[in-house]
């Protein structure tokens, strides 16, 4: 029988056995190879004139 | 401040003051765990929800000085600073009471830096029962800070403190400027003598000379040469024996409930490659990671519950003589406990390590600590070896840990003693008083070592266990002729109205083409191809396939072995454990005979089988050649011990 390629749930198991191998084998690929993880984004404190927004201004 | 962000506040402080303790009583279940970005130093921050809105807190290591030349120290600092992300609003210096006068110094490091803080008088109780009773205003006056008596334990002044933080953060007031706080530097009396000065005002007197009796005489006797390790070696045999009488009724639980899910899912959905794939790649393979989760919840909550009891202290001291002898340093006692949960925390702490050669040796030997990616794979093969008998079990398995000890500290004097010869370093540790420990502690710390569990399974294995599926599952046999001879049957049967002997014959015939399928899969002829290697431990080409993926991570064993049985064998099996005892290989023997899961059970303590642990080790030694090394020297020594295991109990 070798493979069912006419099943469509053979193509669905194989696809899912592809992502799976992808996890397994990134951490392993050369850097360039893999995706960059994004900038996590930095926290900026709103101030006006040096004084938080929330405090009366003199 | 703008109030749409919370305001940070940093607890700092000398080790075992009560800071992890505050935190959990100011935070609880709201807090995570990470690392430093760039660093191997743990920190744990958590949101603290007051009436007027939250703030953030964050939960330092604990340190003796900001000035040292240690990751923590320089972590610390830098936190401080703001060099590590923005600086925090306000610091929470957290003071022992029982310890004063050198937590001063310590605060006189931090209020030299000119951070708004407030400072948290903890161990009061303690320091009352030694009759030690200190003024908390007296003391805020010397600092020019407030200072607040404060327990994580009894929840007294909690709420306090969390205000004062957040109104000193609000108004980012910086500590008295008119305080000539002193500088704490080695062969200077200056700050000790400002300490004191502080103490005394505050109504501390010297206090006794000798400590408690009864603390004196366990500590004499935890930290005994003989009387300590068996102590020790005790207290271990006891607490996995315990682990594993307590964790049968939740493990029982699992199993049955995820073979109710796979069954239904079996019942549910037609026949198909999608439903074998959900039922026996996705349930089953992450299943029988799952059911060991209770086992690793219950190591860790007794863990953290010894640890509070300041037992483990001891421990660490009464094995530091052991260790020398050995050719290790005393500070290599952390990273290799550090080991036991898992092995790269472990190697990455090793940098607090001075010398070279200690930290190399320390590096070589931390793999073979039994970390908890084998805990599944000791559960498994320890309860086939000794299934009537529990407590059997629980000494095998505490006999693992002791197996993996003694393999890194022979491992460790055998380096010492050629290749990384030299002199080695005494170790200072301060060893914290005996405390009730906190139950809410222990149960967050089982809490985040069980999530840390479930997101390897939810990643790595479910990873592993979808790609192994598949490739058990593909090429497709064609049915046997005796699975066709039986299907012929079976219509007869129908036929004849026997329905019940032909869902017995259809059984039949699926099994043995499940059987020839699992011989001729892509995973079957890799397991032919390498099995060889693998004979003198008794091991069939199913249990070297188990081997082979492990490599990867080790747990990964248990999952594979029951992905290849499930595929291979009665699919209508419930239990992991029961269908793994049922297991059998392509000639009918049991798949786990005595002498195999003994060899395989020697095997997984002393083989490398961790790809990341390798990298790692390339990385931190300097070199593949210490990795290569390191691998070659665990490899052979875990197949030569494993094969003897093997003759021996086969015998």
């Amino acid at each position: 029988m070798g493979f069912p390629v006419d099943d469509w749930q053979f193509w669905l198991v194989t696809a899912c056995a592809l992502v799976g191998a992808w996890f397994v084998l990134k951490p392993f690929l050369p850097a360039a190879w893999r995706p960059r993880p994004k900038p996590r984004p930095t926290r900026a404190r709103l101030t006006i004139g040096g004084k938080p927004p929330d405090e009366p201004l003199p | 401040m703008n109030n749409a962000v919370p305001a940070t506040i940093v607890l700092v402080g000398n080790p075992n003051t009560g800071k992890t303790t505050l935190f959990n009583a100011l935070c609880g279940a709201r807090a995570r765990t990470s690392n430093f970005p760039g660093s191997t130093v743990e920190h744990h921050a958590g949101l603290c929800t007051l009436a007027g809105g939250a703030v953030e807190v964050i939960d330092l290591p604990g340190v003796y000085s900001l000035e040292l030349d240690l990751p923590e120290s320089l972590v610390c600092a830098d936190c401080i600073a703001g060099r590590l992300g923005p600086a925090p609003d306000a610091v929470v210096l957290v003071l022992d009471a029982t310890n004063l006068q050198r937590n001063l110094q310590f605060a006189s490091s931090v209020l030299r830096r000119g951070v708004p803080c407030v400072a948290a008088l903890t161990m009061t109780d303690a320091a009352r029962s030694a009759g030690l009773v200190l003024d908390p205003a007296s003391i805020g006056t010397d600092l020019g800070i407030p200072v607040i008596e404060a327990s994580g334990r009894t929840g007294i002044g909690l709420a306090q403190l969390a205000h004062s933080a957040r109104d000193i953060a609000t108004r980012l007031a910086p500590p008295n400027p008119a305080i000539p706080y002193p500088q704490a530097s080695p062969g200077t009396s200056t700050c000790a003598d400002w300490a004191s000065g502080i103490f005394e005002r505050a109504g501390g007197r010297p206090t006794r000379a000798g400590m408690d009796p009864l603390t004196e005489r366990l500590d004499r006797a935890f930290t005994h040469p003989v009387l300590g390790l068996a102590a020790f070696l005790t207290t271990m045999a006891v607490l996995f024996m315990s682990i594993f009488w307590l964790a049968g009724y939740p493990m029982d639980a699992i199993d049955a409930l995820i073979g109710a899910l796979a069954e239904s899912v079996r019942s549910l959905m037609p026949g198909g490659l999608l439903r074998d794939f959900l039922a026996d790649g996705l349930i089953g393979g992450i299943g029988a990671t799952l059911v060991f989760l209770p086992q690793i919840a219950l190591l860790f909550f007794l863990l953290a519950l010894l640890e509070d009891t300041g037992y483990l202290a001891r421990a660490a001291l009464s094995l530091d003589r052991t260790m020398r002898r050995f050719g290790l340093p005393g500070q290599a006692f952390l990273p290799l406990l550090s080991s036991h949960a898992c092995a790269l925390p472990g190697i990455m702490s090793t940098r607090l390590i001075p010398g070279r050669r200690d930290r190399l040796a320390t590096i070589l030997c931390a793999p073979f600590m039994s970390c908890t990616a084998r805990i599944p794979v000791y559960v498994l093969l320890c309860g086939l070896l000794f299934a009537d008998a529990p407590w059997l079990a629980g000494i095998a398995f505490a006999g693992c840990y002791a197996l993996g000890i003694a393999a890194g500290l022979g491992t460790a004097w055998l380096l010492r003693t050629t290749i990384l010869a030299g002199e080695g370093r005494a170790m200072v540790m301060e060893l914290p008083p005996y405390r009730r420990p906190s139950l809410r502690t222990a149960l967050l710390v089982s809490r985040d070592r069980s999530a840390l569990f479930l997101r390897n399974a939810a990643t790595v294995i479910l990873s592993i266990s979808v790609v192994m599926w598949w490739l058990s599952a593909f090429p497709r046999s064609e049915p046997v002729p005796q699975s066709q001879a039986l299907r012929q049957v079976a219509e007869a049967a129908v036929a004849a109205g026997d329905e019940l002997r032909a869902a017995e014959l259809v059984a039949a015939a699926e099994s043995l083409d499940a059987q020839t399928q699992a011989r001729s899969s892509f995973a079957a002829r890799v397991g032919d191809a390498v099995q060889p290697v693998f004979e003198p431990l008794g091991l069939d080409r199913q249990l070297t396939m188990a081997v082979l993926t492990s490599f990867l991570a080790r747990e990964v064993f248990v999952n594979t072995v029951a992905i290849q049985v499930q595929s291979g064998d009665d699919v209508s099996d419930p239990g992991t454990m029961e269908s793994m005892r049922a297991a059998t290989r392509d000639d009918g023997s049991p798949l786990f005979s005595r002498g195999t899961c003994a060899a395989l059970l020697i095997f997984y303590v002393l083989a490398m089988q961790c790809l990341p642990t390798l990298v790692l080790t390339a990385r931190e030694a300097g070199g593949w050649r210490w990795a290569l090394l390191q691998l070659g020297w665990m490899s052979s020594i875990a197949w030569i011990a494993g094969a003897i295991a093997f003759r021996l109990v086969a015998a």
